[in-house]
């Protein structure tokens, strides 16, 4: 069981001064998963990735990576190249190239030639930065230098990786570039531990979605279940008629909970709690008494609404 | 040379990363420049030392080769003769050999007091950006690191020194210096610098907080080290005292001379006539090297893997220690040298040896928190040291201040065994003793001020820690003197100075002192340690609820 497992932690906590910034986490990402770490700032998940990267040490607890105990203060030669660590503040070296930057990361990684050399133009390509490998780095967009420090994280091809916020001020274009490197990454089977403020990405990228407030692990399940188990069904619902006469059918429907005049268009947004086939009923019955629909549109809450919804914003 | 060159690199990233941006074409002119530039320099200086070719005689010169007169400055310098020509005769291997000399000390400072400052101030710069936590999160070894920032940092260093080698085996060959003193120099110098680069390593981990000052602080600090170990002991004729160290780590003393080295002349280890012959005694510099190299690369490992870790575990201070106590019995001339003289040396060098212990062995704030909460889960990771007590002796978290009263007690063991086996009087053995303890019990006293200072709730609870410690050891002396120019008067309160083994050694009146005395200052050390040591506890009872 635990082998199977890529993160394992048992009663991780970690204290500074007499405040707990990690408090007893029993942590588990299956090998391959793309989890997301959610919560407000202060919630203590930059403490938790920097302890499952080794760069922190816990106060008290265990990690295991891969069914190995992680510990500080041995070398943990090996465990250390299966771990790929992008910091939300990603400092580079501005005075090397592209090409020595990666170049000296993958020596250090030690990646021997002809394979080293094969492996800088494999992530140059993944992160599009091919162009710029002889352009010093202190010259580069902010994007570009984000997408360089995923580079010279997943160059000696990790087997897990940890991304503290690796989106945070960047524009929707780089956004969208950063999220199909991940996709990618995915794809080659790498177990990505992510955290982010923005909640779309991780619904579209994640397999999984852990919750953390006041340094507690509040949450953790899969998105599914996560949808299953909170996301409520809506309905965006048009008509031409007027909205007084579908208001009094959507009164008569037990499995309408709620719902919501959208402004400036003649449309509902209805809470519904049935299935799919209650739905249709539902449709069936609106057309029936008369109603002339014009939209009848399914969707589910997201993974925002759900976060809001829970109400876990305190910091730790 | 390239493939070497190439392989070293493929064994050491770090090394071609700190050359790359270093080994440019222009900073090697500039290197090979100055180089040239310094050499040409001193070589012209002599040059105008030398008599002028007309010359009215008498005259008087260093280099000169006739009798000893008194020459126009007042120092004793030959006449100036003639040869059949009518050329002064001149001593060149004398001249020779002041290049020489001029050259090993310029040589020294550069590559010691420069490499020192540069290897700091390089890890100052990697800590300011925060890109020493990615190397360290790689899978290279501490080891790999850091000897391929030493080698890697100063390389401009080294390409200057290195231009300088053949000059300098020019004039010492000139000089009809011998060819292996030359090179055993050239190796106490080589091992030196990796001894003081791995200490300036050390230093530029530990004092990260006085934020690139630290640089400044570890070049002046190893400058003033060289100077006071070249200038205050140069003329100091005693070489059986632990004082004798210093002189083994200070590289200008292996200055091969013509007349032969006179630094060591004299000097038995455990009795072994070590200082007489050239060989031994730098052997014997060379292995106290690779001791202190040894230890401070067990630090270096720690401080490199765990950013907050001490400096060293307690098992590694007690072996510390326990070899630097043999090393000083065996510098004590154990036939006629005076037992005072060689236990006022023996606290001198023992007072550094315990600076550095409180501030490798004391922890931080934190650690000490996280110990007073967890302590019981720690000891159940450790089964064997579940014990309270023995989590304080062994502990890799635990307070650091009964580890210094252990290795306060390997001194006292070692210092004993001199005091019994000098055949001296009774009142000179207690005396001996008295002092011991008394500068014992001060080491243990500043750890317990240490440990607790370093638990306030400060931020800048480092530099109060440091400044306190110092200011404790520094200025009731300074107050003292200037109060009472002497001991003499308000005895007791200068028994609370670190002058108090002195005076238990040398008694400020002609008659010894009375009993009184001392045994009340014993009873203010144990309750100045009693209080101190209390309010550690009540801080970690505190912090542990």
């Amino acid at each position: 069981m635990v082998k199977e497992l890529a993160i394992r932690t048992c009663g991780l906590t970690k204290q500074f001064e007499r405040h707990l910034a990690v408090n007893d986490v029993d942590l588990e990402i299956h090998r391959g998963e793309v989890y997301g770490l959610i919560g407000p700032n202060g919630a203590g998940k930059t403490t938790l990735i920097r302890m499952l990267a080794a760069a922190e040490e816990p106060t008290t607890g265990e990690i295991y990576i891969n069914g190995h105990p992680l510990r500080l203060d041995h070398s943990n030669s090996h465990l250390k190249g299966c771990l790929g660590y992008l910091p939300d503040d990603y400092p580079l070296y501005e005075d090397l190239t592209v090409w020595d930057y990666l170049d000296y990361f993958a020596r250090l990684y030690r990646l021997r030639q002809p394979r080293r050399t094969q492996r800088l133009h494999e992530v140059l390509e993944l992160i599009q930065l091919g162009n710029k490998r002889h352009s010093l780095i202190s010259t580069l967009s902010r994007g570009m230098k984000q997408r360089l420090s995923l580079a010279r994280t997943i160059i000696h091809e990790p087997i897990l990786l940890l991304l503290d916020e690796p989106v945070s001020g960047l524009d929707p274009i780089a956004r969208m570039q950063f999220r199909q490197i991940i996709k990618i990454l995915q794809e080659a089977g790498m177990t990505i531990l992510i955290s982010s403020h923005v909640l779309s990405d991780l619904a579209e990228l994640c397999t999984s979605i852990g919750i953390m407030e006041l340094g507690f692990l509040v949450e953790s399940a899969s998105l599914q279940e996560l949808y299953h188990r909170l996301a409520k069904q809506q309905i965006i619902l048009s008509t031409l008629g007027s909205l007084e006469s579908l208001e009094s059918e959507l009164k008569n429907c037990p499995l309408v909970e709620h719902w919501q005049k959208i402004p400036g268009i003649n449309s509902y947004k209805v809470n519904f709690s049935g299935t799919q086939e209650d739905c249709a009923d539902l449709l069936r019955s609106l057309i029936l008494s008369g109603i002339p629909v014009t939209g009848f549109h399914c969707t589910q809450e997201d993974l925002e609404s759900i976060f809001l919804k829970l109400g876990h914003k305190q910091a730790s | 040379m390239l493939s070497l060159g190439s392989k070293l690199n493929e064994l050491n990233p770090q090394f071609l990363r700190e050359i790359k941006g270093r080994l440019t074409t222009r900073n090697l002119w500039l290197a090979g420049s100055i180089s040239l530039l310094g050499q040409l320099m001193l070589f012209l200086y002599f040059q105008t030392r030398l008599p002028p070719s007309i010359v009215k005689l008498p005259h008087n010169n260093t280099y000169c080769t006739g009798k000893i007169a008194y020459g126009d400055y007042g120092y004793n310098t030959p006449e100036c003769i003639m040869d059949n020509y009518g050329n002064i005769i001149i001593n060149w291997q004398l001249w020779s050999q002041d290049i020489f000399h001029a050259l090993s000390w310029l040589g020294i400072f550069a590559i010691i007091v420069v490499g020192t400052y540069l290897l700091i101030n390089d890890l100052a710069t990697e800590q300011r950006r925060d890109t020493l936590n990615f190397i360290r999160l790689s899978p290279q070894t501490p080891q790999n690191i850091l000897v391929g920032k030493m080698l890697g940092v100063p390389i401009l260093l080294y390409v200057t020194i290195l231009m300088s080698f053949p000059f300098h085996l020019w004039a010492g060959l000139n000089a009809k210096l011998p060819l292996n003193q030359i090179l055993v120099f050239d190796v106490i110098v080589l091992v030196a610098s990796v001894f003081y680069y791995s200490g300036a390593l050390l230093f530029g981990f530990i004092a990260s907080w006085l934020g690139g000052f630290q640089s400044w602080l570890g070049g002046g600090f190893i400058l003033g080290f060289l100077l006071f170990t070249e200038q205050a002991l140069k003329h100091t004729t005693v070489v059986n005292t632990p004082l004798v160290l210093f002189r083994l780590i200070t590289p200008t003393y292996f200055i091969p001379d013509v007349s032969g080295n006179q630094a060591f002349t004299g000097f038995h280890w455990f009795s072994l006539p070590l200082g007489n012959q050239l060989f031994t005694i730098s052997s014997l510099s060379l292995l106290l090297y690779c001791i202190g190299i040894y230890f401070i690369w067990q630090s270096l490992q720690r401080c490199y893997l765990d950013a907050n870790a001490t400096m060293s575990s307690k098992r590694q201070s007690y072996l510390l220690t326990t070899s630097f106590v043999i090393i000083t019995l065996g510098c004590g001339n154990w036939h006629d040298a005076s037992l005072k003289d060689y236990l006022v040396s023996s606290m001198f060098v023992y007072l550094w040896l315990f600076l550095y212990l409180i501030a490798a062995l004391t922890q931080n704030r934190q650690t000490l928190i996280n110990w007073a909460r967890y302590h019981h889960i720690y000891s159940m990771q450790h089964p064997r040291k579940q014990k309270f007590v023995k989590e304080l002796i062994w502990g890799e978290k635990s307070p650091g201040v009964l580890a210094i009263a252990i290795n306060a007690l390997i001194v006292f063991t070692g210092l004993t065994v001199v005091l019994l086996l000098q055949f001296v009087s009774v009142s000179d053995m207690l005396s001996g003793f008295g002092a011991l303890i008394f500068a014992l019990s001060l080491m243990v006293i500043y750890a317990a001020l240490a440990q607790l200072l370093l638990f306030m709730k400060n931020g800048q609870r480092l530099l109060w820690a440091n400044g306190m410690v110092t200011a404790v050891i520094i200025l009731p002396p300074i107050l003292l003197s200037m109060l009472f120019s002497s001991p003499q008067h308000l005895t007791f309160v200068w028994f609370l100075s670190i002058f108090a083994p002195i005076l238990f050694l040398y008694p400020p009146t002609n008659d010894s002192l009375s009993l009184m005395t001392p045994l009340l200052a014993m009873l203010a050390h144990a309750g100045t340690l009693g209080l101190l040591l209390l309010q550690i506890k009540r801080q970690l009872q505190k912090a542990g609820d």
